[in-house]
Order: C-alpha cells, then sequence, then structure tokens
C-alpha cells in the first residue's frame, strides 16, 4: 500500500474511532406513565407536576395545534418515521420524598449516575464558580448553589419549581420568543415539555456563577422535552452552560427541547452548549433525534446574546440557534463547531434577524465531516427595512476526511434595507498535505498532528466557551478522533 | 415530498395549437411534444411555497389570458439595425421563427451548420433527440415542459469538429409585432464539436408596447477539447417577463466562458446549469445585473461537477437601485468521484436604491474531500471612504457614486474576453449607465 493511501486511511480511521464514555444505564425506579399522546396524557403530565391551570390550558392549546401541523420534510438528511404514539411522554425517578428540600434526600443512585458523567453534584456544593441544575429524563433532580444566588436575587430552578412559584415571569415570558405554534417540534414540546431550567437575572446584576444544566436521558423508549427560559434584566449577565448525555442503545429516541432568551436593556446572555448525546453505533444504528429549537430575543437596547456550540453527539441533530435582534445597537453571535462522524447527521446553522437600527451579528461556524456522515450549515441572514446600518458577517467553514461524507452549506441572504452590509463567505477543504508534513518533520505521530491541526481549525469557536467548557470540549473532540490508529 | 400547489395556466386556443403543432411534427419531435404536454399539465407554473421559486412569483402571469404570437415578421428594423453588427454571423428569430432576410447565414464560414429547428429535426434526428430528451437537476420542469411543448420552431446550429469560427456568432432572438399578453417560446441547440473554437452571444430584444412573455431554452453540448465563449444578454422590453432555461454540457478538457447579462425585463428569471461530464474542464461562469425601478431578477445557477481535475470560478454581480429585487442561488455541487476540484463562487450587490431587495443564497453540496471550494456573497454601499476620496479630488459627489457604479460594472465587463461581445453589452447598457465625463 503506499504511504499515501495509508495515511489517508488513518486520518479517516481517527477520525472514525473513539468509544462512546456516557453509553452506561441507571437501573433506577421509575414512575413513566403510558406510551401514547392525546389530550390525557398532557392532562396527565400537568397534573403530575402540580400546574396550575393556566399553564394546563397553555399545554392543551398548543397540542390541539400541533395535532394541525405537519412533520417538516425539508431538512438534506433522512431519518426513519417516528411514532409519536410510541413513546412515553413522561418519565421520572421515583423520589423517596415526594419533593426534595436538598441534596441530601436525592436518592443516591441519582447522584451516583451524576457523578460518573463528571457532574459530582454533591461535590458541586462545595466548589464555587458553577451552579448546576441537573435534569433526569423528564425531571429535574437537584439545583446547586440556589442560596447564594437567591441572596443577589437571581433565581435559578427548574422550569416546574418556576411555574408554581414564580408564575407571573412564567407567564410573562414563556413563549414570547418560541410560540407554542411555532414549528411542529417546538408545539409538540410546548404541549409535553415536562421540565428544564428557569433562570431569571434582575437588573443590574452580573451572576458571578456559570449556570449549568446537564441533561440526562435514562429511560427507554422515552422522549425528553425540556425547555429552558433565561430572562436577563436591564444591565444584567450571564453565562449559561448546556451538557447533555443518554445511554447506547439501538433505537432512535428523540429529544425535542425549546430554549428561550429574553435580554432587556444592555444585558447580555451568554449561552453555551457541548451536545454529546449518543450518536447510535458504526453501522449509524440507534442514537438520539435532537431536534431542538432555540432562539434568543435582544428585547432591549445594548443588549447582546451569543451562541455558542459544540456539536459532537446526536444520531440527527437538527437545531438552528437564533437570534432576534429587536432592540437598537443589539448584538447576536454564534459560534458552532459541529463534529459528524459514523453516520451521523447534522443540520445546523442560525438565524439572525436584524430589526433594530445598528445591529449586528457574526456567524462563525465550523463543520468536520467523516465516514459517512452528512454534515450541513443551513442559516439565514434577514435585515429588514426597519433595520438601518446593520452589519452582518458570516464565515461557514467545513473540513472533508474521507470520500464517503458530505458537507453542504445553505446560506440565506436576505437584505431589505439599502444601508445593510452583509457579508458571507465559506469554504470547504481537508486537511492540509502540508500541514501534516510539517507536523510529521517535527516529531509530531499522526494522532497528535491531526488533533492539533482540528484544534486549530475550531479556535475561534472554542476560545468563546467558559473555560471548563473549553477544555471539556477540546478533550471531546479529541475523544473522538482517538482510537483505531495502527 | 409534499404535493405542491401550482399555478394554471390559460393560453388562449391552446388545445388547437398543440394538436396543429404535434401533427406538423416529425415522428420523434412529436413524442418529444406530447411528452412535455403531459407533463406540464401535472405540474402547472411554480408557486412561491415551491423552494426554488421563493422570491418569484408567477401570479401575474397566470392571471392573465395568454395568447400564441400569430406573425413572424419584424417592425421594427431601424432599431434592429442599431443592435446588430453586420459583421458578425447574424441569426435573427422573430417571435421564434429563422427571419432569412436580416439573417446573414446564406455565405458561411466553414464549419458551422446552421438550421431551423424543424430542418434539423429533420437531417439531424438523433443528435437532437439526444440532447432534447436531457433532464437537469436545476431545470425548472414546469418553464422546460411548456417551451417543449409549444416552441413552433427554433435554432440549430453545429461546429463541426476543429472548426474555428472567427466571428461572432450572434443569435438575436426578436420580439415584435405582437397583441398584448402573448407569450414566445424561443429555442436554441448549440452543438460544439471537439478542438473546435468559436464566441457565440445570444440576445433577446423587444420592440413592442405590448407586454408578453418569453420563455426560452437553450442546451449546448461542448465537446472534448473545444473552446467555447457564450454570452447569454436580455434586452427585453421593459414590460416583458423573461424567463430562460439555459443547459450546458462540457466534455473533457473543453474550456468554457459563460457570461449572462440582464438589464431590462421586469421580470426575469434565468436557470442555468453548466455539468462538467468531462475531467479537467475550465470553466468560467460570471454575470452581471443593473436593474432600476420595480424590476425583479432571480438568477439560479447550478455547477454540476461529475468529474475529477475540474476548475471553475464563478463571479455575479449585481447593481440595484429604487426598488429592484435581485434574487441569487448559486450552487456548486462536487460529486464523490470529483476529486481535485477547483470551484470559486462569489456573488456581489451593490444596493443604490432605498427600497432595494436582495435574497441571495451561495450553496455549497461537496462529497469528495479532495477539493478546495469557496463561496461568498457580499451586500454592500458605495464606500464613504471612496466617494471622499473622489470628493478631495474636486469631483462632486454625485459624479463621484456614478463613477464609482460604473467600475463595479465595468471591472465584471471586462472579464468578458470577446471585444464584440462587450461593445454590444456596453451599448445596451449605456442608457443606465452613460459614459462618466469629468
Amino acid at each position: 500500500m503506499s504511504d499515501v493511501i495509508k495515511q489517508k486511511q488513518l486520518e479517516e480511521n481517527k477520525l472514525a474511532g473513539g468509544q462512546y464514555r456516557y453509553g452506561f444505564f441507571t437501573d433506577i425506579e421509575t414512575d413513566t406513565i403510558p406510551k401514547g399522546l392525546n389530550e390525557e396524557v398532557v392532562r396527565l403530565i400537568s397534573l403530575k407536576k402540580k400546574e396550575p391551570l393556566w399553564m394546563l390550558e397553555w399545554r392543551l392549546k398548543a397540542f390541539r395545534h400541533w395535532q394541525k401541523m405537519q412533520e417538516p420534510v425539508w431538512p438534506n438528511f433522512e431519518y426513519g418515521p417516528i411514532d409519536y404514539q410510541a413513546l412515553h411522554y413522561y418519565s421520572a425517578p421515583k423520589q423517596k420524598k415526594e419533593s426534595p428540600t436538598s441534596l441530601e434526600e436525592v436518592d443516591q443512585e441519582l447522584l451516583k449516575t451524576f457523578d460518573r458523567l463528571g457532574i459530582p453534584l454533591t461535590e458541586q456544593k462545595r466548589l464555587t464558580g458553577v451552579a448546576v441544575d441537573a435534569v433526569f429524563d423528564s425531571i429535574s433532580v437537584g439545583t446547586t448553589h440556589q442560596e447564594e444566588l437567591a441572596k443577589l436575587g437571581i433565581i435559578f430552578c427548574s422550569m416546574s419549581e418556576a411555574i408554581s412559584n414564580h408564575p407571573e415571569l412564567v407567564q410573562k415570558y414563556m413563549g414570547s420568543v418560541v410560540p407554542a405554534a411555532d414549528n411542529f417540534f417546538a408545539s409538540l414540546n410546548s404541549a409535553v415539555f415536562s421540565d428544564g431550567s428557569f433562570c431569571y437575572i434582575p437588573k443590574g446584576v452580573h451572576c458571578p456563577l456559570e449556570l449549568s444544566t446537564y441533561f440526562r436521558i435514562n429511560a427507554a423508549d422515552t422522549g425528553q422535552f425540556e425547555r429552558t427560559l433565561i430572562v436577563a434584566e436591564d444591565d444584567s449577565y450571564v453565562s449559561y452552560l448546556e451538557g447533555c448525555t443518554a445511554p447506547m442503545r439501538d433505537t432512535n429516541q428523540l429529544h425535542a427541547a425549546v430554549v428561550e432568551l429574553v435580554a432587556l436593556n444592555r444585558a447580555e446572555i451568554k449561552y453555551s452548549t457541548v451536545q454529546n448525546w449518543y450518536s447510535g453505533n458504526k453501522e449509524g444504528i440507534g442514537g438520539i433525534y435532537n431536534f431542538v429549537t432555540k432562539r434568543g430575543k435582544c428585547l432591549g437596547v445594548h443588549s447582546k446574546i451569543s451562541w455558542t456550540q459544540v456539536e459532537a453527539g446526536s444520531a440527527i441533530t437538527w437545531k438552528y440557534p437564533s437570534v432576534i435582534l429587536q432592540g437598537d445597537n443589539s448584538i447576536g453571535k454564534f459560534h458552532s463547531v459541529a463534529l459528524t462522524n459514523g453516520h451521523m447527521a447534522a443540520d445546523t446553522g442560525t438565524k439572525m434577524i436584524h430589526i433594530g437600527k445598528n445591529t449586528k451579528s457574526t456567524i462563525i461556524s465550523k463543520g468536520i465531516s467523516s465516514d459517512f456522515a452528512h454534515n450541513s450549515y443551513r442559516g439565514l441572514v434577514k435585515i429588514m427595512p426597519s433595520a438601518t446600518n446593520a452589519r452582518n458577517f458570516s464565515q461557514c467553514d467545513s473540513m472533508l476526511v474521507g470520500n464517503h461524507c458530505s458537507a453542504n452549506t445553505f446560506p440565506y441572504i436576505e437584505v431589505k434595507n439599502n444601508t445593510a452590509v452583509v457579508e458571507h463567505e465559506a469554504s470547504t477543504s481537508k486537511i492540509n498535505a502540508e500541514q501534516m508534513f510539517y507536523l510529521s518533520s517535527r516529531g509530531l505521530d499522526l494522532e497528535e498532528s491531526i488533533s492539533l491541526i482540528i484544534n486549530g481549525f475550531c479556535k475561534d469557536v472554542f476560545k468563546e466557551l467558559p473555560l471548563e467548557f473549553s477544555v471539556e470540549a477540546v478533550k471531546l473532540l479529541e475523544m473522538k478522533l482517538e482510537g483505531s490508529v495502527g | 415530498m409534499m404535493a405542491q400547489e401550482q399555478l394554471p395556466l390559460k393560453i388562449e386556443g391552446i388545445d388547437e395549437y398543440q394538436t396543429k403543432l404535434i401533427h406538423n411534427s416529425c415522428d420523434w419531435l412529436k413524442d418529444s411534444r406530447q411528452r412535455a404536454v403531459a407533463q406540464f399539465a401535472q405540474l402547472g407554473l411554480p408557486t412561491l411555497k415551491d423552494e426554488e421559486w421563493k422570491y418569484t412569483s408567477l401570479a401575474e402571469l397566470s392571471s392573465k389570458r395568454l395568447q400564441i404570437a400569430s406573425h413572424h415578421k419584424l417592425t421594427e428594423e431601424k432599431q434592429f439595425h442599431a443592435y446588430a453588427d453586420g459583421a458578425d454571423i447574424n441569426i435573427v428569430l422573430i417571435n421564434g421563427v429563422l427571419w432569412g432576410d436580416l439573417s446573414t447565414i446564406k455565405h458561411l464560414p466553414q464549419g458551422i451548420i446552421v438550421k431551423s429547428f424543424s430542418d434539423a429535426a429533420v437531417h439531424f434526428p438523433a443528435e437532437l433527440k439526444e440532447t432534447v430528451s436531457k433532464l437537469t437537476a436545476n431545470d425548472s420542469k414546469p418553464l422546460l415542459y411548456l417551451n417543449q411543448a409549444l416552441f413552433l420552431d427554433g435554432i440549430f446550429i453545429k461546429i463541426e469538429n476543429n472548426a474555428v469560427i472567427e466571428p461572432l456568432v450572434h443569435i438575436i432572438h426578436v420580439t415584435s409585432n405582437i397583441e398584448q399578453d402573448t407569450v414566445v417560446f424561443p429555442r436554441s441547440i448549440i452543438h460544439i464539436g471537439v478542438a473546435a473554437k468559436a464566441a457565440i452571444l445570444e440576445s433577446y430584444i423587444g420592440f413592442t408596447p405590448n407586454s408578453y412573455w418569453s420563455n426560452a431554452l437553450t442546451d449546448m453540448r461542448i465537446g472534448e477539447n473545444a473552446q467555447v465563449k457564450y454570452c447569454k444578454a436580455e434586452g427585453e422590453a421593459s414590460h416583458a417577463v423573461h424567463t430562460a432555461t439555459t443547459r450546458i454540457w462540457q466534455e473533457r478538457f473543453s474550456q468554457l466562458e459563460s457570461f449572462s447579462f440582464t438589464h431590462r425585463a421586469k421580470l426575469v428569471r434565468n436557470n442555468l446549469t453548466i455539468l462538467l461530464k468531462g475531467e479537467g474542464t475550465n470553466t468560467i461562469m460570471n454575470g452581471l445585473y443593473a436593474i432600476d425601478g420595480l424590476q425583479h431578477v432571480d438568477n439560479h445557477t447550478l455547477l454540476d461537477i461529475q468529474q475529477p481535475n475540474c476548475t471553475s470560478y464563478q463571479l455575479y454581480k449585481g447593481i440595484l437601485n429604487d426598488a429592484a429585487h435581485a434574487v441569487f442561488n448559486g450552487k456548486i455541487y462536487v460529486h464523490p468521484i470529483a476529486q481535485k476540484t477547483n470551484a470559486y463562487q462569489l456573488n456581489k450587490h451593490l444596493l443604490l436604491g432605498k427600497e432595494s431587495r436582495v435574497d441571495t443564497k451561495p450553496q455549497l453540496e461537496i462529497f469528495a474531500d479532495d477539493v478546495k471550494c469557496t463561496h461568498g456573497a457580499t451586500v454592500g454601499q458605495l464606500s464613504d471612504e471612496e466617494i471622499f476620496y473622489l470628493q478631495s479630488r474636486a469631483i462632486t459627489k454625485e459624479l463621484a457614486s456614478q463613477l464609482l457604479a460604473k467600475g463595479f460594472i465595468d471591472d465584471i465587463i471586462n472579464t468578458i474576453a470577446s471585444g464584440s461581445i462587450r461593445q454590444k453589452l456596453s451599448k445596451l447598457l449605456a442608457k443606465k449607465f452613460p459614459e462618466v465625463k469629468l
């Protein structure tokens, strides 16, 4: 075999390899409602969560609308038909006590699970820096640092708690960014969402901790439908992290979440995700369908929302974290790394809707595709007639490894104001042979070289991540890439 | 796919006309027409729900009762002579039918054959049949089938192997002397032989005060090692709707410089597809649209790279004034086998009008790993610094803007290698962008 071919194969193997470290399953007693979806199920979920009537009505309205909707068919990948009647819409680990008031009362088995995932909830209490809300299947099992945050007036709790304790805030903002009738999966989520995180930063507060939610799917044949809402009042700041994993199974599981961000005058929200759902085995069997609606609204003047995401898991990722730039001088940012290997498919990108004057947006997207994977960037930059002096810069780079994968870009640019300046550039290439040669001449082996080049390729995005996540993201990519060399 | 909605199309006396056309065609053409009639009947005109027609509405055509052109004579000879040039090989079609009086095809140089479509259908049935039956991914099927079903006649040009045609081959589709709301179907087939060399300009012009719809179809096959310069110039009447499907197949090591120019009709849709069927081809795919008023121009291009070692450059520029609306959708598709592809695409817009609108979608779909592909799109205005610089050199602001706009256009016009084509385009543009005198 010639050296060139060998090297190519090695490169391909390298990206193909990597074991999924979080694929274990926790055997825990659960409270699961029967499979199927109808109005009764929606009522039952609401009942289980002891929700007020307005919330039930909201859910039912969404459900009735969803029944009239059709599943979208436009994405650039194929997936088997989802039987919405064959899923459990609620599955919660049974708690010893009705509602645990502190982490000590939470089931040890659950805490152990999060320890194994590297989210030691009990230890986290003592560590400063990050407050965690841990969501296990349909419910939140615990939130750390709540008291400390409450001193500053920050509310950080599960969505169920927020609905009962802060109904006025939830009623005001829920559905204001992603309406219940927004799209097929958002409507479904609005009808059956089980939990999620709620976060409220009062006026003038700079949140001292990184807030974070860790999502874990555990039970089989369930769908996870969580809903996150973050509201940042005038002059506030918050950085929010999201992580996710699931056990290895040979059936596909549906995850349809909704995330809404609201930034008022001069507020800043930084939302980072490291998505590592189980992506299926080498033949492409199993894995999570990650169909998520994420949207932020820069409602106030000079507000800023930035999305940073590292998409390394899921059989299919289908999401477009977007920003509606409504306030004058507001800023939207989107930084993304999407790594697809095996038979994964990612159709991801962003929407930047410029409405206010002098609004600015930046889009940096890096896609890496290997094996049989499909990686698509799909984005929209829309400059409305009112958005005088809007500015956008987009850059989408793709890297292909191997000859069975694909990389696509579908950027939509719609400009309705003649003072706008919009730039878009995209490129597709492979790992540069000269760079590889240079690194090997400096004594780096193949694995190190590829890792170094890929890290460099993604650097623009990694540097946007908070420190802890940045380290995790680099490790995650390395893990995905490591393995079968030699 | 979901069932797509469709717009109905009403053409006066369509059934008798179709029967007559089919009756008068030779056998293979009969089949082709019949198939196209059936297929169009299924599709109807596309609506905004169709992703490929998201920004361009043909509702206006659907609301009218259209006529079929009944005359094929030119009445505006004076205007015509101002545009055509005696030194070229002029091939003139009036409302879709070859007009011998003005065409200069009696004494053609060696190596070029020019025939009306109906003649060629009898003399070169195999060649034409093969081309007509082709379908590409970028074709807007309703428009393609409508032309194939209803075109009355057209032109067939064949350039023989190794022939070098020095003068410019100028195909002029004229719409003239028609009733209100007429529809015409210009049709051209161009076959270029192995190692042949030619420059071809295809112009669409209209001299009628009546509104009309011109739905054109051009197919070009370029043989191995051939070198072709092809330009499509749209200069229809200002109240016309112009939809054009242009399909080009390139064989091994052939070179193509194509240019698409749009500036006049109120609604234009160009579907340009270039298929690289052989390896080592070289393609330049440029275009310019200079529009104002309420004009709407939609360019859909596809570069379908099916073989390795191909190089392509695409640059489309648009300059928009008033409330003009431009749509660009450029796709580069690289098949898994097409390694060592170098493909570059750039789409630039200059927005001068307060209400001008741009919707652009440069698109890459890549299935091979050893490639270098880039695309870019920009939307912007004249730079304040550049205007300021010119002002500091005692040039008025207005003149400075004109100068910069002219520069934006000249930049791309000057990429056209054929002087004769360049000259004609400048002539067409002169009304909108007069020579700036300092």
